[in-house]
């Protein structure tokens, strides 16, 4: 998959085949909104990808006080590879292309919703780091796939420990660097 | 060991083996993949932001293992403390509250002037714990450091929703012993907090004023 397809939207594997025409209706702000606060109502025909770069929280301490703390990426993203911890699960590796400002229109570039100067309304999951690509990532801008296995947790019998089983680095895999706007995964 | 009322699961439509599976798990994740061995000799810059990082998981983990296991969310709610305090983040006030002692500010912080002050709803909190411990015969304990925070708060809020002004009222009837005002207080706070803390049992449910003869305070 990854060196065939990259990254499609379940919208586009479901149905098989979309035209540009249908791409230019489905990328409209009320539906990122949809996908993002109501993911479950439209999740067989959204348009987008959600994908994680991590995110920094605001401290809890009021007026000035504490630290801004990390939310990292590969946590997020392993929660959703394996389903809360139930199953093996793959985490893809990539860049996509934002913009200083939102305009979901353009299906190019990803829109950084995590982003706070630029998505400033309240999000419930904002600690997910979210950026959300639109109908496709490229091959080409995948670096790599990693598989996670759970084994036993060293805790408790109920807890999963994940590990890094494999991992596949993409030859056709295209580097950012030289291009604006790409932002560090944090 | 289950320590939520079974109608808190269902009035989150959660499954306590869900929870206890995702809390473990995130505990493992933050101990094996969030260490300081997860940054490279030339990284070492980024150690703080890797142990807040880690502090972060931890008391993700714990928030929800508290439901179902607590001596390991205490565990894991002091660990997070111990790491925070090594950052002198104030948030550290927060978690030591929540592992009920099992941390405690170390005598060397307190040396070198103390752990920086929380905001003003914590800092109530803390200053009330300190009292507690101190007529429990425990004076010289490292919480003795809030015993000066004062408890005046103006327009501080809490993450979960609260004024400030509301939990240093209930700390000041908690000091003072008022066991129905202390409860009513908290009724306060709960009204006032968010959802997840707001979810209470959906059938026969009982404002937590009912829970006196049960959990009698001061």
């Amino acid at each position: 998959m990854l060196l065939e397809y990259g990254l499609m939207c379940r919208w586009w594997n479901r149905v098989g085949k979309i035209s540009p025409a249908e791409i230019a209706d489905k990328l409209t702000s009320d539906a990122l909104r949809r996908h993002l606060d109501e993911y479950d109502s439209v999740k067989d025909d959204t348009p987008f990808i959600s994908l994680t770069a991590g995110v920094r929280m605001r401290a809890t301490g009021a007026r000035g006080h504490g630290n801004n703390y990390l939310v990292g990426a590969q946590r997020t993203a392993l929660l959703y590879a394996t389903d809360s911890f139930k199953t093996p699960g793959h985490i893809f590796a990539g860049w996509v292309p934002v913009l200083p400002h939102p305009n979901v229109s353009l299906q190019t570039f990803a829109e950084d919703v995590r982003d706070l100067t630029t998505y400033s309304r309240f999000r419930r999951f904002h600690r997910q780091g979210e950026v959300t690509a639109k109908v496709h990532v490229p091959t080409a801008q995948l670096a790599w796939v990693e598989r996670w296995e759970l084994g036993p947790g060293s805790l408790s019998p109920k807890g999963r420990r994940a590990h890094c089983a494999d991992r596949w680095e993409n030859p056709r895999f295209i580097r950012p660097e030289g291009h604006a706007a790409i932002r560090e995964v944090l | 060991m289950t320590d939520a009322p079974p109608g808190w699961f269902d009035a989150l439509r959660v499954d306590p083996d869900d929870v206890a599976r995702v809390g473990y798990s995130l505990a493992e994740y933050a101990l094996e993949h969030e260490g300081d061995a997860a940054v490279s000799e030339e990284e070492r810059g980024d150690l703080v932001e890797l142990r807040l990082m880690r502090a972060a998981t931890l008391a993700d983990a714990a928030s929800l293992l508290v439901l179902v296991d607590v001596d390991a969310a205490l565990r894991l709610f002091a660990e997070s403390a111990a790491l925070l305090e090594r950052m002198d983040a104030p948030e550290v006030w927060t978690l030591g509250l929540a592992c009920r002692g099992v941390w405690e500010p170390s005598e060397s912080v307190a040396r070198r002037g103390g752990l920086a002050r929380p905001s003003d709803g914590i800092a109530s909190l803390a200053a009330l714990f300190y009292q507690q411990e101190s007529e429990r015969g425990n004076p010289h304990s490292g919480w003795e450091w809030a015993s000066g925070f004062g408890d005046n708060p103006s327009h501080g809020w809490t993450a979960t929703g609260v004024p400030a002004r509301l939990l240093a009222d209930f700390a000041r009837r908690a000091r003072d012993h008022d066991v129905d005002g202390t409860l009513e207080a908290l009724d306060r706070v709960v009204r006032r907090a968010d959802e997840t803390i707001q979810a209470r049992p959906a059938a026969g449910q009982l404002p937590l004023a009912s829970l006196r003869s049960r959990h009698p305070i001061g």
